[in-house]
């Protein structure tokens, strides 16, 4: 036993010397001392969600839009599957927070403590060295925003979907709210009520960039609620791909964050949604994302999900256009007191649609990494095809994992195939690699990033980097 | 609004006081009858039965109970519903001291086996409504006992057909004990006369101690909705292989669950099906790995003509200190129809790392170019359809070890396909 442990500890300083730049602990775990200049307080009446309406100077049909999710919301259980969320305490949550009084297009002019922050993320270098547009939220409010003028010029629209809602309301109206229906579960209710901040997208006919836009999500405060409500349209034959990354403090009482996306992609458009997600372990993160893709139209879901308390996520596509492609690639970390609990969904409502799912799973230290998916082919779906793929590996004897699939199909002209495999870290290859002189935590580094490597291929570089930090990190001292 | 229990306590004290049975066996009954209503349902994933008549019917009517003593030729157990069961022991069964005995006789004999292992394992009487139902309302059955180390060479056949005519709901209990280091094929048949509005709630209990080996093979041609429950429990180095053959015209919820217990136990289950018409049949089969170097493999091949609904729920469950053990599972659905439903759902449940755990899952449609390739050659559709399906369901025939039981399964599935394209062509 002792002589494990010494052995252990060895081949973590090695790892520590091989991989220098490892951090002591989770390095988003600051917080900053940042009053907000507004907010509605703790817990949550119809007189807040009022309040935050008002704040916000919204025309009447999304102030009665938010007293009706909030009926639904005070009406709808708590899911009934999946983790255990009675810890949940949402009478104690801010529900709306606002820390500065309008939003800033120069970095420069950002308040001095919330630059700090982002740039300790590093959010600005990232926008100059290879995005297209980013955007910053800190708590329930769109700080940051700007996008290069040449994007600018082809006409995309990137801003807040708050101020969206004043400069467009029209599309605003004509979007929100119809993917996802607020009586879709408790916390789509709860954010169509409350919702604030988020990313509005709008990418015209014909216009296609490759080059990412970018949001970033920030909790500050303790006990914070965040409501972002992000609106995605990508016009026939435009494409997009927007990026999005998530931080927050470590506290000991526990934070909410439950977002609603919705994404429209039109006849023969593209988008990807990539999302890395690394929440401190007090954050609850309890999200809806649902996209629908017209005819020839290609949605890609990049999923990439490491940190939180309690994750639930299960981003869908409606294929509902002749031809329309899904596809859900993801990858999701839980340690010590994680449960991850993700999947996707795709629903065939049309003939030669296709579909992939490719998850990827690594629990450790105790955690818990679930896939919980559907694939469902109705009547119309002549043709279609579906593809899944579930690999998990298990570190430790502590840790668990659940695969449960539902694949519903209704229509006798289609094909299905899904796959799944739970191991421990192949010992076959831990062996070969350590035959030729790396040591064992090494190798295990080395087997997990050879596992994961289909999913960071998919990201942009600068994340990739970032994302093989973060899993070497998580991976640190789990041999043994 | 509380539901009206399927009975009265007297009823179901007279019952069981005309039957002779023990106080014991008379307690499961009352207590069971008492818990039923307010137990929860059990749960089957994307299932829902809610609104069949599953806690229906009198099961309790009087039946004329004639019980001739019968020469032991082979070794064969017959029950025509809830009628004694005629039983043949062969001489080698009846030298090796098998016990097969009808239900009520069994348990005024073997109180002691009833008391081990009647509803406390495989199924626990209050694990929910169906179980409970059942232990309150069983009106027939069997016990089969095969003593420690007797290796049968010869199958004991099980033949249970349910009597619709009398109005009667059929509450039928299988137990099946196979004492250490026993080794035995059962063959069992499970049929309906006709199609009634009647329930059947039909529970198989198989025990295996340490080292028993049982083979294990049925073919369900019921025609009534039926809850259908083969539930076993091994114990150490027991193994048992399953070979089912889901042939039923009536709605059907399959509860097939094996509880591999004892270290080094191990399960093969291999299930072929046909749903035809516009039945449901609901399969749930559960693997679960308490015991470390346990294996459990589930092969379900299924195949769906008109507007018939199968689903395949392939549960591996292994629990944490089950380590060195193997749970894998197949389901695949092959559909004939447009408008025929399939659901595959491959479920893993690990807790426990050092294990191989996987499934496969598909559904897809009759492969074209085979059925051009064939009606080339002159071979009607249905005819062709039939042998790309016979193709698609030999990996599970061709495990069956019984030529007999085999050739029995192929006959029925050909008839099932044949009235099944009937139904479809006359539809069409």
């Amino acid at each position: 036993m002792s002589e494990a442990k010494t052995k252990n500890t060895k081949n973590n300083e090695e790892l520590e010397n091989t991989v220098p730049d490892l951090g002591e602990d989770y390095d988003y775990g600051f917080s900053d001392d940042v009053q907000p200049i507004y907010s509605t307080g703790r817990g949550l009446t119809e007189a807040t969600v009022r309040e935050i309406s008002a704040e916000k100077d919204e025309p009447e049909w999304m102030l009665n839009y938010r007293l009706r999710a909030y009926r639904t919301y005070q009406k709808m259980p708590m899911p009934d599957f999946g983790p255990d969320l009675s810890d949940l305490d949402l009478d104690h949550m801010l529900y709306y927070q606002k820390a500065t009084d309008r939003q800033y297009r120069d970095w420069e002019d950002v308040p001095d403590t919330i630059k700090n922050t982002f740039d300790r993320l590093g959010v600005p270098e990232a926008e100059r060295k290879y995005l297209a547009g980013s955007s910053a939220q800190y708590e329930s409010e769109v700080v940051y925003h700007n996008m290069r003028e040449e994007f600018e010029k082809l006409g995309i629209v990137f801003m807040s979907t708050d101020q969206a809602l004043k400069e467009y309301p029209e599309i605003v109206k004509k979007y929100f709210g119809t993917l996802v229906h607020m009586n879709d579960n408790k916390f789509a209710a709860l954010n169509s009520a409350v919702w604030s901040g988020g990313t509005f997208i709008y990418v015209p006919k014909g216009v296609k960039t490759d080059i990412p836009i970018q949001s970033y999500f920030r909790i500050n405060a303790e006990n914070s609620g965040q409501f972002e409500r992000t609106l995605i349209i990508v016009d026939k034959d435009a494409s997009v791909n927007y990026v999005e990354g998530c931080t927050a403090p470590n506290y000991s009482s526990d934070s909410l964050h439950a977002a609603v996306v919705e994404v429209f992609v039109e006849d023969d458009a593209y988008c990807r949604y990539t999302t890395i997600q690394n929440w401190s372990k007090n954050v609850y993160s309890l999200e809806t994302k649902r996209a629908q893709a017209m005819k020839n139209a290609t949605m890609e879901w990049v999923d990439g999900n490491l940190g939180s308390k309690t994750t639930m996520k299960y981003p869908s596509v409606y294929l509902d256009g002749e031809g329309a492609r899904g596809t859900m690639l993801s990858i999701a970390v839980a340690g010590e007191g994680v449960i991850q609990d993700n999947g996707a969904r795709m629903i065939h409502a049309a003939p030669n649609t296709s579909s992939s799912i490719v998850s990827k799973s690594i629990s450790k230290d105790g955690g818990a990494v679930n896939y919980r998916g559907t694939v469902r082919f109705d009547r119309d779906s002549d043709g279609s095809f579906a593809h899944v793929e579930c690999d998990t590996i298990l570190m430790d004897e502590r840790s668990t994992s659940d695969t449960v699939p539902f694949n519903e199909i209704l229509n006798g002209n289609v094909a299905m195939e899904h796959e799944a495999k739970v191991s421990k870290i192949s010992e076959e290859q831990l062996y070969y690699l350590m035959s030729r002189g790396i040591p064992e935590a090494k190798a295990t580094e080395m087997i997990i990033m050879g596992f994961v490597e289909p999913f960071t291929k998919e990201l942009p570089m600068e994340y990739a980097v970032e994302l093989n930090r973060l899993i070497a990190y998580e991976m640190e001292g789990s041999v043994g | 609004m509380k539901k009206q229990p399927f009975t009265t306590e007297a009823n179901l004290q007279a019952f069981s006081q005309a039957h002779h049975e023990t106080a014991a066996m008379s307690a499961i009954r009352t207590t069971a009858f008492q818990q039923y209503l307010d137990l929860p349902l059990a749960e089957f994933p994307k299932i829902n039965y809610r609104r069949w008549p599953l806690y229906e019917g009198q099961p309790f009517t009087e039946s004329s109970a004639s019980n001739g003593q019968q020469e032991p030729v082979t070794a064969m157990i017959d029950q025509q519903g809830v009628q004694p069961a005629t039983i043949q022991l062969s001489q080698e069964a009846q030298a090796a001291g098998v016990i097969a005995l009808d239900f009520f006789k069994a348990q005024a004999q073997y109180p002691e086996l009833f008391a081990k292992y009647y509803m406390t394992l495989a199924l626990k009487a209050d694990a929910h409504r169906l179980a409970a139902y059942h232990a309150a309302a069983v009106n027939s059955g069997v016990l089969i006992y095969i003593p420690k180390n007797v290796k049968l060479t010869e199958p004991l056949t099980l033949n249970f057909q349910q009597d619709t005519t009398t109005g009667q709901t059929y509450v039928h209990h299988v137990l099946l004990v196979a004492g250490e280091n026993s080794d035995v094929t059962i063959l069992e048949s499970r049929q309906s006369d006709h199609k009634q509005a009647i329930s059947a709630n039909l529970v198989e209990e198989m025990i295996l101690e340490r080292d028993a080996h049982v083979h294990f093979t049925a073919i369900d041609r019921m025609q009534t909705v039926a809850y259908l429950a083969r539930r076993a429990y091994l114990m150490k180095n027991a193994r048992l292989d399953w070979a089912l053959g889901l042939m039923n015209d009536g709605d059907i919820l399959a509860d097939f669950n094996t509880d591999l217990i004892g270290e080094g136990s191990h399960a093969e289950f291999k299930a072929v099906a046909i749903a035809t018409g516009s039945q449901l049949q609901g399969v749930t089969t559960r693997i679960t790995n308490y015991g470390q170097h346990t294996e459990g493999n589930i092969l379900q091949h299924g195949v769906i003509l008109s507007d018939a609904t199968l689903i395949f729920n392939g549960i591996g469950h292994i629990v944490r200190g089950a380590r060195d053990s193997d749970a894998q599972q197949e389901n695949r659905v092959l559909m004939l129809s447009r408008t025929a439903r399939g659901d595959a759902n491959p479920i893993l449940l690990i807790d426990e790392n050092d294990v191989r755990a996987g499934h496969a899952a598909s559904v897809g449609r009759v492969d074209q170019a085979q059925m051009y390739y064939l009606m080339s050659r002159g071979l009607s559709k249905d005819v062709a359809e039939r042998l790309v399906i016979r193709g698609f369901l030999g990996s599970v025939l061709a495990e069956i070890p019984s030529t007999e039981a085999r050739d029995a399964l192929k006959n029925t599935i050909e008839r099932k396909l044949i009235d099944g394209q009937k139904h479809r062509d006359s539809a069409e």
